[in-house]
């Protein structure tokens, strides 16, 4: 049994413009301690998705459909009260931009204290005490300055480290990390990954690193979920989909990495841009942007098993 | 890094500024009003006015006109610095510190209760109305917040005491006996400012509760209420706290026509009144008295809201 | 959408209200046989009938005829003050914000100074000293209230000037004339506009209150402040003299906020 279950999960939004389907059953599990990445062009939703796992998007215009089993428990159909002892305590979050995701007035300590203080009966010292602990174990150094100053006081690769604190303050099972590199600088970024697989490592959490950068995802994950338009169009492993990618978004997704090992005489890019999910076409939502495309792919393809753990939503396999 | 005594410094120097700057304006104030009254040809205290030869003498006299005019300015100045708004110029027995002295703290009183009444109604509203947006209790809020902006406070005023003291017969509508005399006259003081928070209030808290670290709180497993009290009401108080000043601002100006209106004696009707008086001497004191009150009383809202807001930096050196 | 064409709807009527209101003000002498100042002190006092809708007044007056000739000054008076914000504002503001440097901080200490005074207190001053009257109303004014417009351009002159396009301009050697009025002006159209708006209902309150403490316009013509003022001496046996000019105050303000509302949703959603 997996950790966590998406089944059929389709995520849509009701605007006055018409219906926008962010997310379009989406199939996958999470393994216990394992770094699954989940890779797309902006826009392809799967922000949203790792949103709408902790529902965290339940406004009057979302509408979630679909099971996501954690522990064999559906979250969808779980109570408010029941999903705010969940959140941050057994599945927890960190997002893309250190900068907006942590409250300007309120200081590092108290941010990081809270999980403790709302999750455990612990006293407000003690929980200051782990939140100190917490901070030095994800490699800020000056724990105890730190606690006390405010997130404009601290630089950005700083704010993300306390907010991956803050995320992993309770161990939690499972940590979805949201873009949590792309804001960052380039040393940063790899200072983070390295941190987070060191502390898969140490805590055995399952971590769903989402990007939009895939020679990013080759370092740190285990399995890959490479998203178009709301589906899944292709999962395997990092080093199958490196080696061996089969759709010919991820193909040209990979041939899009700049890489000094291959002579190569430029760099390629993706004609055209990211579909319009408010008007999806009937057949494949590649099809307009694939340099393969036949007749057949006017009909949409289904996700085929076409490995082990591998999965391919395409006509020309 | 900052040490704590450093910090403190920091403040201490940031109050020091502020509270030179403070009393600079006030200077300016106090020289501006004073110029005004003397140098506009045909004004008080020019000496072309067409009066009696002994009037004219006595006033002269009195307001030593004879002096250079910056005599006069320094002697006033000098005076102001002793804590003396000198005369009246209507009653030979008054002086504009005993008015001051005898109906400053009804107003204070008064405007108390009212920027209570204010607050106590337009936070939970428009927290409630932020909450529920879009939907018949928010719009009802907003509907009659902007009637109660719409309406001159008079307006407001007479519809209370129409309803309440003429068409009920529930509460007293003049006069200053008791705290059942206060009631309508602070409601009616109230209510401008109640809409104004309140709108304030849910602007804030829409705009607030679309941040990322509401999201994050979220994620962290914080109800709905405990959102609201750590992650957004520190946030929504800062520009509360920097609007209030220029609130008091609006329930002193409210109080001339309210205080008026209610009978009540304090500072506002002694201003209209003195305004209706063409009483020169006071309408200059109780401006001065006015504009200083209000620029002590943002000082303190902007300490407060340096000492709320971690972001706003209290010198330039501080790192950001 | 939906929200959106409501919200519309309130700001469309908002908005034929106050085109009504001012097509009343101008044709006032077509609509009613009456004139403001002719007194009927047989007929004083009387409320609301067949041939007097809003009553009459102490001395006999028409009521509705005074409302609508109050409406000429009261308009008046907010246009007046809103053309005067737009003007002197924005020519402070803009000059101040494009500049930028010491002009700037000198240009807005001197603002910093006046704002954080209560206006309103020398408004009443300048009255005391001025005599009141129509044209002393406009002159004290135009002295006190163009502070919010001068921050507000100054504030969007700030911003837009840093902007690539501006500076592309100026790469290009565009004259501070041609990029003031071609590149910065128009970009800040939205947050002058919506102001200026709010400048007409604040005016008109400002009025009210000055007729309250008597330094309002002089008799025989009449604001609707000064009606309101002088119904207020009434209220208890002729409540009618007290709400029809207060109507007229209310509506009129109601409807500016509300398109001021609209407008700034429109053109700004995050200015407060």
């Amino acid at each position: 049994m997996a950790l966590l279950e998406v089944r059929n999960l389709s995520v849509t939004f009701d605007f006055l413009e018409g219906k926008v389907q962010a997310v379009r059953d989406v199939n996958f599990e999470i393994e216990k301690g394992e770094i699954l990445g989940i890779v797309g062009e902006s826009g392809c939703g799967k922000s949203v998705m790792a949103k709408s796992i902790m529902r965290l998007i339940c406004d009057d215009y979302c509408n979630l459909a679909g099971n996501i089993l954690f522990n064999d428990v559906d979250l969808l159909t779980m109570s408010e009260e029941h999903l705010q002892k969940i959140r941050g305590n057994f599945i927890s979050m960190a997002f893309q931009n250190p900068l907006s995701s942590l409250n300007p007035v309120l200081t590092i300590g108290l941010q990081v204290a809270e999980p403790f203080l709302i999750h455990t009966d612990m006293s407000r010292k003690d929980a200051f005490l782990k939140a100190q602990e917490m901070i030095s174990k994800v490699g800020i150094s000056d724990p105890e300055t730190r606690l006390l100053q405010y997130p404009h006081q601290i630089s950005g690769g700083m704010r993300q480290r306390v907010a991956i604190a803050m995320a992993l303050a309770l161990e939690p099972q499972i940590l979805i990390a949201d873009e949590v590199t792309t804001a960052l600088d380039v040393t940063v970024q790899a200072q983070i990954i390295e941190l987070l697989k060191k502390l898969n490592k140490e805590l055995s959490s399952s971590i769903m690193f989402i990007t939009h950068d895939l020679a990013l995802l080759t370092n740190i994950c285990h399995r890959v979920i490479v998203m178009y338009a709301g589906q899944i169009v292709e999962s395997a492993s990092v080093d199958e989909l490196y080696n061996d990618p089969k759709h010919p978004y991820t193909k040209s997704l990979l041939q899009s990495i700049p890489r000094i090992d291959k002579k190569k005489k430029s760099l390629t890019s993706i004609p055209g841009s990211v579909i319009d999910l408010r008007d999806l076409p009937d057949g494949c939502a590649f099809f307009a942007r694939c340099s393969f495309r036949k007749d057949v792919c006017k009909t949409s393809p289904e996700l085929q098993q076409i490995g082990a753990k591998r999965f391919c939503r395409c006509h020309c396999l | 890094m900052k040490t704590f005594l450093e910090r403190v410094n920091v403040l201490f120097s940031y109050i020091i500024k502020r509270f030179l700057s403070m009393l600079l304006v006030i200077f300016i104030v106090i020289t501006v009003t004073f110029f005004l009254m003397h140098l506009i040809p045909g004004g008080p205290f020019s000496s072309e006015r067409a009066l009696p030869e002994s009037v004219m003498q006595n006033i002269t006299e009195r307001y030593h006109l004879n002096d250079p005019i910056h005599v006069q300015y320094f002697d006033y100045l000098g005076n102001i610095v002793k804590g003396d708004l000198g005369p009246s110029f209507k009653y030979e027995d008054r002086t504009v510190n005993q008015i001051i002295e005898e109906s400053f703290f009804v107003s204070v009183k008064l405007g108390v209760l009212s920027i209570f009444i204010s607050l106590i109604i337009s936070i939970p509203l428009g927290i409630i109305s932020a909450l529920l947006k879009g939907g018949w209790a928010d719009r009802l809020i907003m509907m009659l917040s902007t009637v109660v902006i719409s309406a001159p406070n008079f307006i407001l005023a007479s519809l209370l005491i129409y309803l309440f003291s003429l068409k009920l017969g529930l509460l007293p509508a003049a006069m200053f006996e008791g705290f059942e005399y206060m009631i309508l006259p602070a409601f009616s003081l109230a209510g401008f400012s109640t809409a104004f928070i309140l709108r304030l209030v849910r602007t804030e808290l829409i705009e607030v509760l679309q941040e990322e670290y509401i999201l994050t709180a979220k994620a962290k497993g914080l109800s709905m209420p405990m959102i609201i009290y750590r992650h957004c009401l520190k946030n929504i108080m800062i520009p509360v706290i920097s609007y209030l000043a220029p609130q008091i601002a609006a329930i002193f100006t409210g109080s001339f026509v309210i205080e008026t209106m209610f009978s009540i004696p304090g500072l506002g009707r002694h201003f209209v009144t003195s305004v209706y008086n063409r009483d020169y001497t006071v309408i200059l004191g109780l401006t001065i008295f006015y504009s200083a009150i209000l620029l002590l009383l943002n000082f303190i809202s902007d300490l407060i809201c340096a000492y709320l807001d971690p972001r706003i930096a209290l010198d330039s050196n501080e790192e950001t | 959408m939906l929200k959106k064409i409501k919200k519309n709807k309130i700001a469309f009527i908002s908005f034929l209200t106050i085109i009504l209101i001012i097509l009343l003000a101008v044709f006032v002498p077509v609509i009613t046989p009456y004139s403001y100042f002719e007194q009927e002190l047989s007929m004083a006092n009387s409320p609301p009938s067949f041939s007097h809708i809003f009553g009459t007044d102490n001395l006999g007056r028409d009521l509705f005829t005074r409302v609508l000739y109050g409406a000429r000054i009261s308009l008046a008076i907010g246009f007046f003050a809103a053309f005067l914000n737009l003007i002197v504002g924005v020519l402070y503001g803009g000059i101040s914000g494009y500049f930028g440097g010491n002009i700037d901080n000198v240009m807005m200490r001197i603002v910093d100074i006046f704002y954080s005074i209560p206006l309103i207190l020398y408004v009443v001053l300048l009255m005391v000293v001025l005599k009141p009257g129509l044209v002393n109303i406009f002159i004290a004014l135009s002295i006190v209230y163009w502070l919010r417009m001068a921050r507000i351009v100054r504030n969007q002159v700030m911003s837009l000037k840093n902007k690539e396009y501006v500076l592309a301009a100026k790469m290009l050697k565009a004259s501070h004339f041609r990029i003031i009025t071609k590149h910065i002006l128009p970009n800040c159209f939205g947050p002058i506009l919506v102001t200026a708006t709010l400048a007409i209902p604040e005016a008109i309150f400002t009025e009210a209150f000055l007729s309250f403490v008597g330094l309002g316009v002089t008799a025989p013509m009449a604001s609707w402040g000064v009606l309101a003022v002088d119904g207020l001496n009434s209220l208890r046996s002729y409540p009618y003299q007290l709400l029809f000019p207060s109507l007229f105050i209310c509506i009129t303000m109601f409807s500016f906020n509300f398109l001021s509302d609209y407008l700034r949703d429109v053109f700004d959603p995050k200015m407060k």
